[in-house]
Formats: C-alpha cells, structure tokens, sequence
C-alpha cells in the first residue's frame, strides 16, 4: 500500500495537516488501493475522525493534498499553498459515508428518508434502497426515534450503499453495537467489495472487526500514522516475545516495536517472528537465563497497545 | 436542493396537529373579534419557530456534517433554509390574507341587490407584520449559522423585543416630547401597492444581504 498510480487507489492522502490547540493531524500521508478494506485503528482521541473529515473536506485542513476516486478534493497549488478546489459535488456521488450514529431527523420514517434521498442522489437507487430494508428487516412506517441503535446503524448503512457509492468511509460506525450486529455489517461489507471495484476504509476501536475484515491496518497515535501494513502479513510476522531483562537485551534492536516491562520479566512485540528466531537471539538467550522465553503470536491490538506505549501515550 | 427542503418539510409534518389546533382556536377568536391580524401574526410566528426547530433538528444529529458527505454543498445547506423561510412565511401570508378576507366580508346592499363586499380588510397590514418576521427570521439565520440554534433563540427573542421597544418606546418618547405623528399619517395617503412594493423589495434586499452573511458564516465552519 506503498507506491501506485492514483487510478489504482480509491484514496490517495498526501501529508495532510490539521492544527488544533493541542492536537495536530501532522502531515498523514496514505493511500488505499481500489478493492480493499482498510482498517484505520487508534485510540479515543488519537485522530481517527479528524483524518475522515478532513478528507472529506468537512473540515478545513491546513496542509496537504486529497484524491478520492480519481478526482482531486485538495491540491498544492504553485505558491506552495495547499487548497480546497472541489467545486462540483458530484464526486460525491460515488462515496457512502457512516458516522458513529444516525444523522438523520429522528422524526422521519423510512419511507420519507428514500424520497428525500432521491432528490439529493442522482444516482439513488430506490429498489437497493428497499432491497436492504428488507435483508436488514427494517420497519418502513416507523420513526428513526423509535429505532434500536442497531437498526438506526443499518439503516445508515442502507442509505450509503443504496447509490453508486465506490468507496465506503465508515467513522466508527460499529461502536457501540452488540457482536450479532457487528457481524452482519462486516458481512455486508465484504459483500460490497467482492467485485473488486468497490473499497471500504473502516474507523474503529474494535480491533477485532479489523482483524475480521481488513487487508490492510493503518495506525494512528497522536495525531501521527505509526503503522501501515498488509494485516495478513502483520498477523504473520509480530509477535510477543515474553522473557527476562537480560533476554529482552539480547533481542536485536531493528525487530523491536514495543516494549512492556512487568513484575515478571518483559514483554517484546517484535516485527519479525521468522527473523528472530533466525537471529542468534535463541541461542544466546539460552546461555543468559535459565527460564525459556515464549514467542506468541500479535493480534493488532497488542500491536496497537504496544505501538501507543512505546510512543508515549497512555 | 430540493432533497434538503423536502427534509425540513417532513420533519414539520410532524408538527401539523398541534400547529392546527392552536390555528382552529385563533380562527374562532378572530371570528369572534371580526380581526384577522391575530391569526397572521400567530401564522408568522410559528413559521420562524418552525425554521429554527428545523435547525434545531439538523443540530442534534449533526445532519449537516453529514450531508456534506452527499453531492450537497455548504451554499445548498444555506440556501435550503433561505428557501424554506420564504416557502413558509409566504404560505403564511397567503393563509392569512384568505382568511382576512372571508373574514371581513359582509354583505351590502346596492341597487336592491344583497352582495358581499369586504370593506375594512387591511391586506397591506398584513403585508407589512409579513416583512417584519422575514426581517427577524434574516437577522437571526446568519447567528444559526455562526454559533448554533441556541444562541440564534436568544437572538430571536431580543430582536423582537427590541423592535416592540422601539416601536412603542418611540411612539411614547414623541408623545411624551410632544413631536406629532401627523407625518406618519400621510404614509396612509400612499396608494397600498406602491407601498407594499417598496416594503417587498427592501425586504428581499434584507433577505439577499442575510444569506450572503450565512454564507460567510459557515463557509470555514467546521460542521
């Protein structure tokens, strides 16, 4: 998720920059290729939905430059200057977004809500639109208010694939829902990039969704991406490494991502499982102390945990 | 566009029973009184509370955040609003000049005929109670806008409380200072359409000039 063509990337984010009084989205830089998921994880407060709003040019940022689909939100302009050049809105068209919660007036039904979006979409797609209604047994005459907060998030999800949306954003659109319903979504999720066109880039807490659903995990602390990385290959290569002080101190200084020290020894997340076990680390860490060190598997959200601490959070 | 006004339009649907109940008890009243001001001022009235509850509305659920998302602009969100103020406070209007007139008509004799004519309705009255909420209403959608509905109520509320105390304050200071009101009187003598076409046109002037400060309100606002 490194270098290409921006044709081959539904997001392409360059050093984007937003300052706030204590807080800085500082120069994030990413791209999602075409037909992926993306998990964009970090904790409360670590820039996750200032990144989404930016992107989307909800709100203003200082520095960098957007492409979504192909068309450019935000360019450098030959003064140096960064600025907002979407005009037309019709790109938008082509992206479902999900915020954490429903965003409509709570005293509509659902059968208003199809109308009004048929006014505002082009491209609405009123069947589609009723197809998921159905599949996610959403009661038609009844008021959002009067809607679980699961079927409120369906409903928003219904909404944002119900026109020609390519690319799904979803801002922790799946906090707060019991596992059943998380399950479902993903479900849908998957269904919605099958054909290999369509691209979901998914905010979360849960790392375990991400662990479920996405190719590719990027990491955000503070305002800074620590970590982007194809999540198969990041499941595959870190990993704990639990032992002494003395064999932590042997571990080669390049694998190491975090570090936990505790009452028993220390915790190591490492980079690469394979190449430490080919490093000399196993023979020396033999000779140092006589209690084993135990290598486990990472899930992210111990990559996650580690990450943070190691970069001076929490 | 319209997507965004049928939204709002929806949303007040919801109000029509409570709105028709208060509407039926002001309807017997002016019968009763033989005055249909009560009932426009009442209409006008509730058409700015209703455009700030829209506002309300799009408030607690952050609903313009969430339309930027969609092919909606930060100009649609203000001119959907604008529209919907003018839809609304120009219905008002329409309900009650129709009303004013069924109301004062009465029956007159002439030549041996019985036909009804309405003799005192105050159309241009009417008219003038129309300008003065558009011209309330403009003053505080720039303030929703700029710090939220909250604030723009309170703004609401002393606007109009400004203007009684100007209009009656002044009226008390003249006769108090002893300056005569005859001057405003020849504003009688202008013929009622010249009047109110001037009135009209100052009021879009107004109405022009508070959309174009909404669109700077909210042109860097984070939603």
């Amino acid at each position: 998720m490194k270098d290409g063509e921006s044709m081959e990337n539904a997001v392409v984010v360059k050093n984007l920059t937003k300052r706030y009084e204590g807080f800085t989205l500082d120069h994030v830089s990413f791209q999602i290729p075409t037909g992926s998921v993306v998990g964009f994880v970090g904790e409360n407060g670590a820039g996750k939905s200032t990144t989404i709003l930016a992107i989307l040019g909800i709100i203003p940022a200082d520095e960098g430059e957007v492409e979504l689909l192909g068309h450019k939100i935000r360019e450098r302009r030959k003064d140096s200057k960064d600025v907002d050049i979407s005009q037309d809105e019709s790109w938008r068209e082509q992206i479902g977004v999900v915020f954490d919660g429903c965003n409509l007036s709570t005293e509509l039904n659902l059968k208003y809500i199809s109308k009004i979006m048929k006014n505002i979409y082009r491209t609405w797609d009123e069947e589609r639109f009723l197809k998921y209604i159905n599949k996610f047994e959403l009661p038609m005459n009844k008021k959002i208010k009067e809607l679980s907060k699961g079927m409120k998030m369906k409903l928003s999800i219904a909404v944002a694939l119900s026109h020609d949306s390519r690319l799904l954003i979803l801002d922790e659109a799946t906090s707060g829902l019991d596992p059943v319903i998380r399950s479902e979504i993903l479900d849908i999720f998957r269904e919605f990039i099958e054909d290999g066109e369509h691209t979901v880039f998914l905010s979360s807490h849960i790392t375990s969704d991400i662990e479920k659903i996405a190719d590719y995990v990027m990491l955000i602390h503070k305002g800074k991406l620590l970590l982007t990385e194809n999540k198969d290959e990041l499941l595959y290569n870190y990993g704990i490494v639990k032992c002494t002080r003395k064999q932590a101190a042997l571990i080669p200084e390049g694998l190491i991502a975090g570090k936990e020290e505790n009452e028993f020894g220390v915790n190591v997340l490492v980079k690469d499982r394979q190449g430490l076990m080919e490093s000399r680390f196993p023979k020396e860490a033999e000779k140092v102390s006589e209690s084993q060190f135990a290598l486990d598997r990472a899930s992210i959200e111990d990559v996650m945990l580690y990450f943070v601490r190691s970069a001076g959070g929490h | 566009m319209k997507g965004l006004v049928l939204k709002d339009l929806y949303y007040l649907k919801g109000f029509l029973k409570q709105y028709f109940l208060v509407a039926a008890f002001l309807t017997a009243w002016s019968v009763f009184l033989k005055n249909s001001s009560f009932m426009v001022t009442y209409l006008l009235v509730m058409g700015n509370t209703l455009l700030l509850s829209t506002s309300s509305m799009d408030e607690a659920v952050y609903f313009n955040r969430f339309a930027l998302t969609m092919p909606v602009s930060r100009k649609m969100l203000v001119q959907s609003k604008y529209i919907l103020l003018i839809l609304i406070e120009t219905s008002a209007l329409l309900v009650g000049l129709l009303f004013g007139f069924f109301l004062e008509l009465s029956p007159y004799r002439f030549n041996g005929a019985s036909r009804w004519v309405t003799t005192s309705f105050d159309w241009s009255g009417n008219v003038i109670l129309f300008v003065l909420f558009v011209g309330v209403s403009s003053v505080t959608l720039p303030v929703v806008f700029k710090l939220g509905v909250e604030k723009a109520r309170n703004i609401y509320v002393i606007v109009m409380l400004g203007l009684a105390v100007l209009i009656f304050g002044g009226l008390k200071l003249c006769q108090m200072a002893g300056i005569s009101l005859e001057a405003l009187k020849r504003l009688e003598e202008v013929p009622p359409v010249e009047f109110v076409t001037v009135l009209l046109a100052l009021c879009a002037a107004v109405v022009v000039i508070s959309y174009r400060i909404s669109l700077r309100m909210i042109r860097n606002k984070e939603l």
